[in-house]
């Protein structure tokens, strides 16, 4: 009886240890492929923003372009093409005339540099690496505005801090992206930007008082844009939310908690244009 | 023992009110320790007076509560796992420790009654002696090993 109680004994002892050192085998395997698992998950991640990212630039060096060329071609070759038809008369006119002409081909030619020096200052995303998010936007109303399109109304609240690069980057492409879709699409008389800046909220607000369109708005007819902003926005860790209806405009709302780091989009970018 | 047993029980479940993230459970660790509390007076005044009876009534649902409080913190380990090797972790070995100290205890209060039941030979209760001497070594060795890996890149890492 002793023999067999001291058996059992030691064989619960040894059962005992055994089990615990397997569970504690188990969790340490379990816990290494859980480690593996969030590696693979946040590089994922990581990629998607870069990709994001570049695709954002991309954009925004073709939308920039496209209003380069269309300056280009729509304004300082007209301007231009006066002077020179001007400096043609003023060959054959007299003293005066020929005074009048030069004075005239000179403030056009004054014009033309402005414009030509406004065009510079819209390489907007390299003016978002070095005048922040605040500025580029006021330059961009700015060039609205002069058009004559729509009028654009800028509004910012608290106390002005970056929000990194990259971040700003994607919001000023959400900005314009908004401001494209409000163009083409809203037919507005108005579009008012807000940025509000509060120790742990930046707020950026996009409305219009266009024709606005029903919440469920099939892909085709810029859906894909819109679900691009909120996928953007998720991107760097801020919330987008587009409210409109038929007849009463659109309101997009970006908030982001500056203070929410995220490990893929903060430090240097390989994939970055500009500097 | 009395006292041991209720300082003890107040320390570890600090320890783990300080390890957990989850604030359901923080707040479940600090409800224990009041009842935990108010019952050793109880149990020390009415049930198992003071410097007489061994504090079973308190020893028994502390341990359990030691190796729930173990298990949690592993399924929390698992929910939100560093980027650092476990092994460099002195939270995985606190809290090994933890739950096998709590474990081992039922162990030998479950041999010990059987020991005692059948009225068995001394070299019985020698053989738990023993192996009670085993498990403190162990708890110490893995608590010591927890001491002495480095938590301060555990923390930078986590935040």
């Amino acid at each position: 009886m002793p023999d067999n109680s001291l058996r059992l004994l030691i064989s619960l002892t040894a059962a005992f240890f055994f089990g615990i050192t397997c569970f504690i085998i188990y969790f340490v395997v379990l816990y290494r492929n859980k480690q593996l698992k969030n590696q693979q998950e946040q590089e994922q991640q990581q990629s998607a923003f870069r990709q994001e990212l570049l695709k954002a630039q991309i954009e925004m060096q073709e939308q920039t372009l496209l209003y380069i060329s269309r300056e280009i071609h729509d304004n300082v070759t007209q301007v231009l093409s006066f002077v020179k038809l001007n400096l043609a008369l003023a060959a054959d006119g007299s003293a005066p005339v020929k005074q009048t002409k030069i004075n005239e081909s000179r403030e056009l030619v004054a014009q033309a540099i402005n414009d030509l020096r406004d065009l510079s200052k819209s390489l907007s995303f390299e003016h978002i690496t070095r005048i922040g998010l605040l500025k580029t936007i006021e330059i961009e109303t700015g060039r609205i505005n002069k058009s004559g399109i729509i009028k654009v109304n800028l509004w910012a609240e608290g106390e002005v801090y970056p929000l990194g690069e990259q971040r700003e980057l994607v919001l000023y492409r959400i900005m314009q992206e908004a401001l494209n879709n409000t163009l083409k699409h809203a037919r507005a008389r108005h579009f008012k930007i807000s940025l509000q800046y509060q120790p742990e909220l930046f707020n950026l607000t996009l409305e219009d008082d266009g024709n606005g369109f029903p919440a469920n708005l099939p892909d085709k007819n810029n859906g894909s844009g819109l679900k691009n902003m909120e996928s953007r926005a998720a991107l760097i860790g801020a919330v987008a939310t587009i409210d409109s209806s038929p007849g009463k405009g659109c309101c997009i709302k970006v908030a982001l908690n500056p203070l929410e780091q995220r490990l893929y989009i903060d430090g240097y970018h390989p994939d970055r244009l500009s500097r | 023992m009395h006292l041991e047993c209720i300082t003890g029980y107040v320390f570890y479940s600090l320890t783990y009110y300080y390890l957990f993230k989850n604030k359901t459970i923080k707040k479940t660790v600090i409800i224990s320790i009041v009842i935990i509390t108010v019952f050793f007076v109880i149990n020390a005044v009415f049930l198992q007076p003071f410097r007489k009876v061994f504090p079973s009534n308190i020893t028994t649902p502390t341990q359990v509560l030691y190796a729930v409080f173990s298990l949690l913190l592993f399924k929390e380990m698992l929910l939100y796992p560093l980027k650092i090797n476990i092994i460099r972790q002195s939270v995985f070995w606190y809290n090994s420790g933890v739950l096998f100290y709590s474990t081992s205890l039922f162990l030998i209060f479950g041999l010990g009654n059987y020991i005692g039941e059948h009225k068995l030979s001394p070299n019985f209760i020698s053989f738990l002696a023993y192996f009670w001497y085993f498990i403190l070594y162990v708890f110490h060795i893995l608590i010591g090993v927890s001491l002495l890996t480095n938590n301060k890149e555990i923390t930078t890492t986590d935040a």
